[in-house]
């Protein structure tokens, strides 16, 4: 008989001190739609900072293309990494749906493929152009084709990413 | 009658989260609840200190954070000896959202993961799920958090794997099953 060692959980019910803590109820759907509303408000107000993250990316692609691609390292991936997660975060809550989905697939891209190289970072450059686009048009409302246009800008976008991952 | 709100201005929560537009959005959002104890921190690191020091009863945490990150902060909370409560309800609110990620939340012990962008009604729902429906723990040689099995299904009739399972307990009674495997 094998001497299988047995794998042994303890199940712990800790005190559930929040509910002890708010009571019975819930929220009513009022509050919730209050909540939403201050959620869109306060992204409104800040609206701008996705003009930021994107000319952040700029900056740091900037200070990349400078450097010896023997130099780069992880800090950099995660860097830019970390400003694509900003813009995925406030795109819809600003009104600008497409802002989120162009930086998610970006995010998809950078975690399939974990390391900066000098077509990796050309991709990353198309993605910051579109992005720029994107946050400016929406500024403007002004274009009759935008949805034809925006199909066309995603399907640029996921054609570099395949033809970099199908090279790679 | 009137449905009474649930009482939320004794509740601390502490919101971990380095950007600060999106702590602005979070805490805009649970103030509306009617949370009054908010306490932000900047990173991990910075967190789990707030955490020991103001006992917080619920915490929402950002992902990426640098120097420690949010998935680093959860397991010092659930693991460290020096935590002040490794029950303590976390929220993680992040913008990844593939599988992979959410697993490792879920397998470092977040309480509930919320994709960001989110909305109110999202948020309250977590909330709310953790209010209601609070999960018991695990505490295994590789794993302390929430039960990673969330769902019960009623209609489930196969073994419990569990040593201290006792949904299927052993049928002493029986000395054979006849099963028709073409049926």
């Amino acid at each position: 008989m094998t001497d299988q060692k047995k794998k042994k959980a303890n199940i712990i019910q800790p005190p559930n001190k929040l509910k002890q803590m708010a009571g019975e109820g819930g929220l009513d759907p009022q509050t919730i739609q209050q909540a939403e509303c201050a959620l869109t408000d306060t992204a409104k107000r800040n609206a701008r900072c996705v003009d930021h993250y994107i000319a952040a990316i700029k900056v740091h692609l900037k200070y990349i293309n400078k450097i010896p691609t023997d130099q780069w390292d992880d800090e950099m991936y995660s860097d830019i990494l970390a400003l694509a997660l900003d813009i995925k975060s406030q795109g819809t809550l600003i009104g600008c749906p497409l802002i989120t989905q162009v930086s998610d697939i970006l995010i998809t891209f950078m975690e399939t493929i974990h390391k900066l190289d000098p077509k990796v970072v050309a991709i990353i450059e198309k993605f910051d152009d579109a992005l720029e686009q994107l946050s400016q048009r929406d500024e403007h409302h002004a274009n009759e084709n935008k949805d034809i246009l925006e199909k066309q800008l995603i399907k640029k976008l996921y054609e570099s990413c395949h033809e970099y991952m199908r090279k790679a | 009658m009137a449905k009474s709100n649930y009482s939320f201005q004794d509740i601390k929560v502490l919101i971990v989260e380095d950007n600060l537009p999106m702590y602005e959005l979070i805490k805009s959002v649970i103030m509306t609840f009617g949370f009054k104890k908010i306490y932000r921190a900047q990173d991990g690191k910075q967190g789990f200190d707030t955490f020991c020091r103001i006992k917080t009863d619920l915490i929402i945490t950002d992902w990426e954070m640098k120097p420690v990150s949010g998935i680093e902060m959860i397991e010092m909370i659930r693991k460290n000896p020096q935590s002040p409560n490794p029950f303590v309800p976390i929220i993680m609110l992040s913008g990844y959202g593939q599988k992979s990620h959410i697993i490792q939340a879920r397998d470092v012990g977040t309480t509930e993961f919320l994709i960001k962008p989110f909305c109110a009604q999202q948020l309250y729902k977590r909330i709310e799920h953790i209010i209601e429906k609070p999960r018991d723990f695990v505490q295994s040689e590789h794993f302390f958090g929430p039960d990673r099995r969330r769902h019960k299904h009623e209609d489930f009739e196969g073994g419990a794997k569990r040593e201290d399972d006792v949904l299927s307990p052993p049928h002493d009674d029986i000395d054979y099953v006849y099963i028709d495997v073409d049926a």
